[in-house]
């Protein structure tokens, strides 16, 4: 309450230089600042963030021949990051990236990456060849600096 | 038609081998750089790296390199430079390290710094020298230096390189 009356009178001497000390004033001055804590919003930090996301998202699929090995979740990380030190040695491969979901069935994976490494993991994805000395492939699916816009994909929607 | 614009990195070649010397060589300089970058940025860095990369100028007595490479690549470079650890040469490894002096837009720019910088080392041995045979072998290069310096630009340098392993 004392932090509040004490923001609301700078903010009364900042917008109409009003004299608090002048007495026909109390009365008006107080009932504008009980209606002025009501509508304010409570007190604690009010957080904006302008800046660009802090991760990307990619959903990617592994494309490989039939009747080849599968990998495993730690094998697919692995695979990840020899592409990325095939193509950006050990600074590429020291990126953080998750494998956040991993279906060995489907070989679909949803990966997240800091931003400023998004080029850098989505080109050694790209030009990655082999896997096991067999050809494989990465799509990259969708890529959204949210995850919940994975949830869905409007170009697997189905229209009647 | 706008010029390729490229960054000079003045190094030296720092080691506790004494037989080091005689391996600073365009070759064998050059091939340690690229491992390094390869090692440190990939294919990617490598390919940046290469375009006009070259060692454009090398002194084995006073272990001065200047490598040249694009402008808009030089950060990878840089960065890679801590990573050499060693040179090859005939089949022997010399444990050593790159010390990044300056790094200048023109060899010019360079070569200047090159010729202060070694000027203020010679002060430095001058302050650290211990019997006066030595101290009067550095005045009477310093004095040379900087007398040279004002007849002509260029050709002191070699000299003034000398003067500083003495």
């Amino acid at each position: 309450m004392q932090r509040q009356a004490q923001k609301f009178c700078a903010l009364l001497k900042s917008v109409s230089c009003v004299s608090l000390a002048n007495p026909g004033w109390d009365s008006t001055v107080s009932s504008v600042f009980v209606t002025w804590c009501q509508t304010a919003p409570s007190p604690g930090p009010r957080r904006v963030l302008r800046r660009a996301a802090e991760h990307h998202y990619l959903r990617v699929r592994l494309e490989l021949p039939d009747g080849g090995a599968r990998p495993n979740a730690a094998q697919f990380k692995q695979l990840v990051v020899t592409a990325l030190r095939e193509l950006h040695g050990e600074v590429g491969a020291a990126l953080p990236v998750d494998v956040l979901t991993y279906e060995e069935k489907t070989l679909s994976a949803i990966l997240r990456v800091i931003s400023s490494g998004l080029v850098k993991l989505w080109s050694a994805l790209t030009l990655l060849g082999f896997y096991q000395n067999r050809r494989c492939a990465f799509r990259v699916l969708q890529t959204s600096p949210f995850l919940l816009a994975l949830s869905g994909n409007s170009r697997e929607l189905v229209l009647d | 038609m706008v010029r390729f614009k490229n960054r000079y990195v003045l190094c030296e070649v720092v080691s506790e081998d004494p037989r080091c010397r005689q391996c600073i060589e365009d070759r064998a300089l050059q091939l340690a750089v690229r491992d390094a970058i390869t090692r440190v940025h990939g294919d990617y860095g490598l390919a940046c790296c290469s375009i006009s990369f070259t060692v454009k100028y090398l002194n084995a007595y006073t272990g001065t390199v200047l490598l040249r490479c694009r402008k808009d690549s030089y950060r990878l470079l840089c960065s890679a430079l801590p990573f050499v650890r060693y040179l090859e040469s005939r089949a022997q490894r010399y444990p050593c390290f790159l010390n990044t002096l300056h790094v200048g837009g023109t060899i010019r720019t360079c070569q200047k710094f090159l010729i202060r910088y070694n000027r203020t080392q010679l002060l430095r041995l001058l302050q650290n020298c211990t019997n006066e045979e030595e101290r009067q072998c550095i005045q009477k290069s310093l004095l040379s230096c900087s007398l040279t310096e004002e007849q002509s630009h260029s050709a002191d340098e070699e000299e003034d390189d000398g003067t500083e392993t003495d």
